[in-house]
């Protein structure tokens, strides 16, 4: 159902049934190790090129999706996923292993977010019965596409993020009362915010704002307040942006608490790993929240979440040309299947 | 030569300070940092500036990327200002003949 | 970039004065100093290198600099090739790109990313992709002021 201006809300409350998580070397020495289903010890796992390792993490994180949940990949109606990489190839060529009808997403780093409200909608008007849906990331293919090749010595500046290497994979089912899973209650559509950022080393400053305009119309659109949830997490906003999207929201009076606002790529990594401003990429939302968040849904650490995928739609093409770094973000609502509204 | 090693380090550390400057001050990429300093390099091999400064401080004036088109443009042709070097004490004080290198070409070319 | 900003609205003015005050700022003076010890310890290795070659090849001061730069690009390929070099870079900034390593560096690591492409399109097509602008302008550079002396000369002006 439409709410406000740009939210679903999703009363027939589809679970997350089960989860693939997966990811690479760097992951597998960070904070959140433990809420990986499967890791690598290096970055070509065993493929000829960073690319088809990217594919085959995103396949991965399917397949154990798909044993999780207990049932087939034959059965499941939709698959909506999306990368970084030109033309989303990996996902694509993914999708050609698992032969399922496919819907390719490009939001940047805002693809899980994106997947998830549109799997969720497709779910609660009975429009499937099973669908699957993910993003994922390579460190080396996305640098070697962006920015520079991976040996190259070029110094990164404190304001830059490391895209982590990773994949999540969710699989979505109409609600079954009385089974404990995480449902999505709602989501936000968020538009593209351009506050005329152009530097492609500080990607957090200039998606902040695009954050900061997707929570404020979620609460706006919702009629809620902050302290609804117990947790809002953004994707990848780095040290940098998290700040400047704290500020952001309290000068237009949403009063968060410093412990209730988190970022995943803040939160994957530990303090010695080398990443400067944070994790980034579209499969740090996807890892995080479908490793590390849900589990902690499920311990009770959380009652309600808003996670809000944050993405930058520039290409190296729009850099050289002089363009500002336009952004999105979407926001999901997740809460135990038991919580009542 | 131990003197040699002190200037190539310092000279060499000088070229790559000003590199550093232009990457954090002038935001530039690296790209562009290497396209100034190369060109920056031909100028000054152009005005006879540069040759000095290899005999002075050697390898910190040859190993950085300033050097790169000096040996283009010095081939290209022989400059006319050069043939003044050879008359010097190539033995002596380097930072002496370094300086009236520079005072010879200050007063070629202004006075 | 004037023109650039005449176009920004107050909104996005405003927004990034916020986002500067949160902006981790380089560290432009430690940046500096770790650029002055490692492009010095370059030059002072190009220069054993020199020395080396002057002593045992019988190499003279003028022609010392065409083996030397080879056989720092030489090093700064092991460097690369062994994975090495993008921590120094990281490390030492400018230090390490601007001495004639750092330009080794950076067309060996193009061709080292692009090999999964062929050697044809991926590496050959790929591994100027950063030096190739340096030579561009190294090599238009010092064609324009060859020409430049060389008429000048001709004229009689020096």
């Amino acid at each position: 159902m439409l709410k406000g201006q740009q939210s679903w809300v999703f009363d027939h409350r589809p679970m997350i049934t089960a989860t693939g998580v997966t990811g690479g070397p760097f992951e597998a020495n960070g904070n959140l190790a433990n809420d990986f289903d499967l890791l690598y010890d290096d970055l070509w796992m065993g493929q000829e090129s960073y690319e088809k390792a990217h594919r085959l993490l995103l396949e991965e994180a399917i397949k154990t999706a798909l044993k999780k949940g207990n049932i087939q990949k034959e059965q499941v109606q939709f698959l909506f996923a999306g990368d970084l990489i030109n033309q989303i190839t990996p996902t694509s060529f993914a999708a050609r292993t698992m032969q399922i009808p496919y819907f390719g997403l490009f939001g940047a780093c805002s693809t899980s977010m994106e997947g998830l409200a549109l799997s969720s909608f497709v779910v609660n008007y009975q429009g499937a019965n099973y669908v699957l849906t993910g993003a994922s990331s390579h460190n080396s293919a996305v640098e070697k596409q962006f920015r520079y090749p991976t040996e190259y010595g070029g110094q990164k500046p404190p304001t830059a993020q490391w895209t982590i290497t990773g994949a999540g994979a969710a699989l979505i089912e109409p609600n079954q009362p009385g089974k404990e899973y995480p449902v999505t209650t709602s989501a936000t559509i968020g538009k593209v915010i351009d506050m005329g950022l152009s530097d492609p080393f500080n990607m957090g400053g200039a998606m902040a704002p695009a954050a900061a305009d997707t929570i404020i119309a979620h609460f706006r659109d919702l009629k809620l307040d902050p302290s609804y949830y117990d947790l809002i997490v953004t994707g990848d906003l780095g040290r940098v942006g998290h700040d400047t999207a704290f500020e952001l929201l309290a000068k237009s009076g949403l009063k968060l608490e410093k412990n209730q606002f988190k970022d995943c790529g803040l939160l994957m990594y530990k303090e010695d790993q080398p990443v400067q401003s944070g994790g980034s990429g579209a499969g740090c939302s996807a890892t995080v929240l479908y490793g590390h968040l849900l589990n902690e849904l499920k311990k009770g650490t959380y009652k309600r979440m808003l996670v809000v995928a944050t993405g930058a739609l520039l290409s190296p093409l729009s850099f050289q040309q002089k363009e500002s770094i336009p952004c999105i973000a979407h926001a999901v609502a997740i809460e135990m299947n038991g919580e009542k509204g | 030569m131990l003197a040699m090693f002190f200037w190539a380090f310092v000279v060499g550390g000088i070229i790559c300070v000003i590199g550093q400057l232009l990457f954090d001050v002038a935001k530039l990429t690296p790209g562009h940092t290497m396209s100034l300093l190369v060109v920056i390099g031909a100028i000054l091999d152009g005005l006879g500036l540069y040759e000095p400064l290899v005999d002075f401080a050697g390898a910190g004036a040859t190993i950085p990327i300033t050097k790169f088109s000096c040996s283009w443009s010095t081939s290209g042709c022989k400059s006319p200002w050069n043939y003044r070097r050879v008359n010097r004490d190539v033995s002596g004080n380097k930072l002496g003949n370094f300086c009236s290198d520079y005072f010879w070409v200050y007063r070629r070319t202004y006075l | 970039m004037a023109s650039k900003q005449k176009k920004m609205t107050p909104q996005q003015k405003n927004y990034q004065s916020l986002q500067q005050k949160h902006e981790l700022k380089r560290p432009v003076l430690k940046n500096c100093i770790k650029a002055f010890l490692v492009g010095g310890l370059i030059c002072v290795i190009g220069q054993a290198v020199s020395y080396f070659y002057i002593y045992y090849f019988n190499f003279t001061e003028q022609n010392v600099g065409n083996p030397t730069v080879a056989t720092m690009v030489f090093f700064s390929m092991l460097l690369t090739g062994f994975g090495v070099y993008d921590h120094i870079g990281q490390f030492a900034g400018a230090g390490s790109a601007v001495p004639v390593t750092g330009f080794g560096n950076s067309v060996i690591s193009a061709a080292i990313e692009h090999r999964t492409e062929g050697f044809v399109l991926g590496v050959g097509g790929n591994m100027f992709k950063l030096a190739g602008s340096v030579i561009l302008f190294g090599v238009f550079s010092a064609f324009v002021v060859a020409l430049i002396k060389t008429l000048l000369v001709m004229w009689g002006v020096i």
